[in-house]
């Protein structure tokens, strides 16, 4: 026998074991193809056909979504390799050769992740037209079409080429330190680690403290940098906790003498398990963080879709007429709003100066438009930003100190005289592209006589009931167009561009848009949530079948003293739980807190998207309950089969008929 | 007064096809009083261990009758048997079977552990027999730190935790060296003088046999002879095993 054959040989007797490595790729290929073709695809990234909303909220999933790809792939070849190593000690003692192992390694993996490359993009194929399909159900999607371009395939073959080229690479590189007898014990001895122990379990608290004190007081939404870091800190941290956690339950189980030897077996059982399951653990924990903070916010603000627009915009329409733009007669206007669904019940003008970089306003137009009591000193200036964000967004808008008037007699300065923070009117496109300023009236008097034909106006309009005015509002967009083509220049010599910039700003859109954006998130969300579900099953599966062979003859040795199915149960359900809940749990709190501290600054909210996560989180954890109950119930079944503690019914008193061979002769 | 009887026993393992069939034990019957330290030896394959597995309700596929203590272990379910071995039997085994991840004083606690004993006769009683077998010094140490022979008292002191009716001991000093297993035979003795505690043990080694008061010989699953020490030195006693051992032949392996 050659070689080649005898590792040809190999592969096949072992193909139910590569099956499952090989299916899990291939399907992470697939999914991971069919998100990057939707990514990718230029219809579904068209502002003027996809709501912008919309396509953006595939970007967090995706990144997510490479990440977890990366991780995964990295733990399954991994994981794969640990089964193969004592088989490898085998074939060392008969005399192979490290370099022989080396190709055997080789063989295998690149078999396997060429076979899994090509089915991903096989599957994948297919199966991004049927995602297409299904988010055309969601979501409306104008007039885009599927299309798969040579671009995903090669993007999805370099990403994963890439990954498994470097864990086959380190896969080799870790064969020089192959050890005949460390291979032998491989299957049965916990992975070494210098990161145990109860030291370790205290620089993890420290570090989540650390990074929980940060994210308190530094948090900042626009800095991705700090947000990225502080997660990584808290991954770390969380990790370093896994790892001493073991030594701490010991020591406190230990601590009462009644605990001690009630949870003799469990605790000695979950330091080993913590120990071994600490990367496992670490891993399941991330996905579930970000599975339910990502879910977490898009429920809140679809739950919330009726709020934010109202919030965002104070007037139900609103459009800004400048420079001859959005000019539309009266009559125009009101055969628009007297034939609506809903009945105009007020109609509201607000002049003001466009200067390009900067909007112009009299403090007493707004006094008088909104009843506020603002009041600008000569030579002074407000700065006003629209938003709606709270307090602690003031520290991320910079406050501009002087404000150059240029007027024919020579620039005049004004000065700052304080930062308001309030969504005064809609943002309307056209206005939002430059600072606002308010201004007393012997400035704005100045400035408006030099610049007549920038004066501006905006039409804020108010109806009965805003949820009826959708026909309003389109109506009115059409004839924005409809009269800015017939009447002006066009701006930008592209009809749907003038149109987004001239259009109205209003809170039927936005609500409307929400509501899509919020169906396509919560549709892509639980998907990718059901993946990682999956996902973190499997893993789990992988870390347990690792372990199976140890635990096999830690339960024939206590059948041996006499052990009851209800004991094997009860020792096999202990640690057990903690690998199926403690990620959960250790998830579903950090990503409550992530959610809260980050909602906090952004939406001026932290408790309603705090609930929505543990709402999103109890599900999760509901469905774990039923993934741990079946998984234990069969791992228990199998191993009071293994060690023949299973009553089988009999016909009769003898015995003797079940389940004899010779295999019980070795035994 | 018996303390173990069976009554024609019968195991078949069965291979494929109707006629691939082999009897690993042919209708064998013994009787043990109380008290007793009993040897059963015989050549490789002679059903030994079968026998043993059986006794002590490991195996549970035969046909025929176990009693212990005048109580029927064949009709017993698995968890019955598996509380029946834990609180009524006392097991030692030729590798051990202490679990790795916990110390020898913890492995000496598991049958009390497991049937939720009181804490403070668990504590009591180990630390007894932690005595009674020199294993104080070692006591929190884990297996694999302890040699073979402080291993297999471990495993002892955790047969008799729970003041069983009778001791199995399957080849209890197969993997010791000679200065060890004197010591854990002296050990079963000792137990036996002092607690008048029943032991019944399959061994390969006359020597360890000359230490038991009646020595059983099987072959081919049948029990060939028995020979008792009655008032013989251990010396003359190991002369008779060797001599019945070549009498009813098996390999040179064997002895």
């Amino acid at each position: 026998m050659t070689f080649r054959r005898m590792a040809i040989q190999m592969f096949k007797a072992n193909l139910r074991r590569y099956l499952l490595f090989f299916l899990c790729s291939s399907f992470t290929i697939m999914v991971f193809f069919a998100f990057y073709s939707l990514y990718i695809n230029p219809d579904f990234n068209d502002p003027y056909q996809v709501n912008g909303m919309v396509s953006g909220n595939l970007y967090a999933p995706f990144l997510v979504m490479r990440v977890f790809a990366v991780l995964f792939i990295v733990y399954a070849q991994m994981a794969f390799l640990k089964f193969r190593k004592s088989d490898f000690g085998l074939l060392m003692v008969l005399g192979m050769t490290s370099h022989n192992i080396r190709k055997i390694i080789l063989l295998e993996n690149s078999l396997i992740a060429l076979a899994s490359i090509l089915t991903g993009l096989g599957a994948g194929a297919v199966f991004s037209g049927l995602f297409f399909f299904i988010i055309s159900l969601f979501v409306n999607i104008g007039g885009s079409s599927f299309s798969l371009t040579l671009e995903s395939y090669l993007y999805t073959i370099k990403f994963f080429g890439i990954i498994y080229i470097a864990v086959i690479g380190i896969q080799l590189i870790l064969t020089l330190r192959y050890n005949i007898v460390r291979l032998l014990k491989e299957s049965r001895t916990a992975e070494r680690s210098l990161l145990h122990g109860k030291i370790t379990g205290i620089i993890g608290v420290v570090l989540l403290g650390i990074s929980v004190y940060d994210m308190i007081t530094h948090y900042s939404p626009d800095d991705a940098r700090m947000m990225l870091i502080n997660l990584g800190v808290s991954m770390v941290g969380v990790y370093l906790l896994l790892s001493g956690l073991g030594d701490w339950m010991k020591l406190f189980i230990s601590r009462s003498s009644r605990a001690y030897h009630k949870h003799l077996m469990f605790s000695s059982d979950l330091n080993y398990t913590l120990g071994r399951s600490k990367i496992v653990l670490s891993l399941i924990t991330f996905l579930v963080f970000i599975t339910i903070s990502l879910s977490g916010i898009i429920f809140y603000i679809t739950w919330d879709a009726e709020n934010i627009p109202v919030k965002n915009n104070p007037y139900d329409i609103a459009y800004a007429e400048v420079f001859g733009k959005n000019s539309l007669p009266s009559e125009t206007l009101s055969e628009i709003t007297d034939h609506g669904a809903t009945p105009l019940t007020s109609h509201q003008t607000l002049e003001y100066i466009d200067l390009f970089n900067f909007k112009v306003f009299l403090d007493q137009n707004i006094n008088t438009l909104i009843g506020t009591d603002y009041h600008v000193e000569k030579d002074h200036f407000l700065n006003l930003a629209l938003v709606t964000r709270g307090e602690e967004w003031k520290n991320q808008r910079p406050e501009m100190s002087t404000f150059e008037m240029k007027l024919s007699s020579g620039n005049h300065t004004l000065y700052s005289q304080g930062l308001i923070f309030k969504m005064l009117f809609n943002p309307v496109p056209n206005l939002m592209n430059g600072l606002h300023v308010i201004v007393n009236e012997e400035d704005y008097m100045a400035l408006k006589a030099e610049n007549k034909k920038a004066i501006g106006n905006l039409q804020l309009l108010n109806f009965k009931d805003w949820k009826k005015t959708a026909d309003i509002d389109a109506k009115l967009n059409a004839a924005l167009a409809k009269y800015n083509k017939d009447n002006t220049e066009s701006w930008y010599g592209n009809e749907r561009q003038e149109a987004l910039v001239f259009s109205t700003k209003s809170r039927i859109s936005d609500y409307l848009q929400l509501q899509e954006s919020g169906r396509f998130g919560i549709f892509v969300i639980s998907f990718v949530g059901l993946i990682f579900f999956g996902a973190s099953g499997i893993v789990l599966h992988f870390s347990i079948q690792t372990d199976l062979e140890r635990e096999r003859i830690k339960f024939r040795k206590l059948n041996k003293i006499g052990i009851t199915s209800k004991d094997v149960a009860r020792i096999i359900g202990g640690p057990l739980k903690v690998l199926f809940f403690l990620p959960y749990a250790l998830g579903i709190a950090l990503s409550s807190f992530y959610v809260v501290s980050s909602s906090r600054v952004e939406m001026s909210t932290a408790l309603e998207p705090m609930w929505f996560c543990l709402l999103v989180g109890g599900a999760y954890l509901l469905l774990q309950v039923h993934f741990y109950r079946i998984y234990t119930k069969i791992y228990t079944r199998n191993m009071l089969a293994h060690i023949e503690l299973l009553d089988v019914p009999t016909t009769n008193n003898t015995r003797c008929k079940f389940n004899s061979n010779y295999d019980n002769i070795n035994k | 007064m018996p303390i173990l009887e069976v009554e024609n026993l019968s195991k078949e393992y069965k291979g494929k096809g109707k006629m691939n069939v082999f009897r690993a034990l042919n209708g064998i019957s013994l009787s043990v009083d109380s008290g007793e330290l009993v040897a059963i030896m015989g050549p490789s394959g002679s059903g030994k261990t079968t026998l043993l597995n059986i006794l002590s309700g490991i195996d549970t596929e035969y046909s025929g009758v176990v009693r212990i203590a005048e109580t029927s272990i064949s009709e017993m379910s698995k968890n019955e048997l598996a509380l029946f071995r834990r609180q009524r039997m006392g097991f030692v085994f030729q590798d051990y079977n202490l679990l790795d991840s916990l110390t020898l004083r913890e492995n000496i606690m598991v049958p009390m552990v497991l049937d939720d004993q009181e804490v403070d006769d668990i504590n009591t009683k180990t630390d007894e027999t932690l005595l009674l077998f020199d294993l104080g010094e070692v006591k929190d140490k884990y297996p694999y730190m302890v040699s073979g022979g402080q291993q297999q008292r471990a495993a002892i002191s955790r047969a008799i935790i729970n003041d069983p009716e009778v001791i199995f001991a399957d080849e209890p000093t197969g993997n010791l060296d000679s200065k060890s297993s004197s010591i854990v035979m002296k050990t079963f003795a000792k137990l036996n003088a002092l607690k008048g505690a029943t032991i019944v043990m399959v061994t390969h080694d006359p020597f360890a046999a000359s230490y038991c008061n009646r020595v059983l010989f099987i072959k081919d699953g049948k029990a060939l002879l028995e020979i008792t020490r009655d008032n013989k030195e251990r010396r003359a006693f190991f002369d008779s095993i060797l001599e019945s051992l070549a009498f009813i032949g098996g390999g040179e392996d064997d002895l």
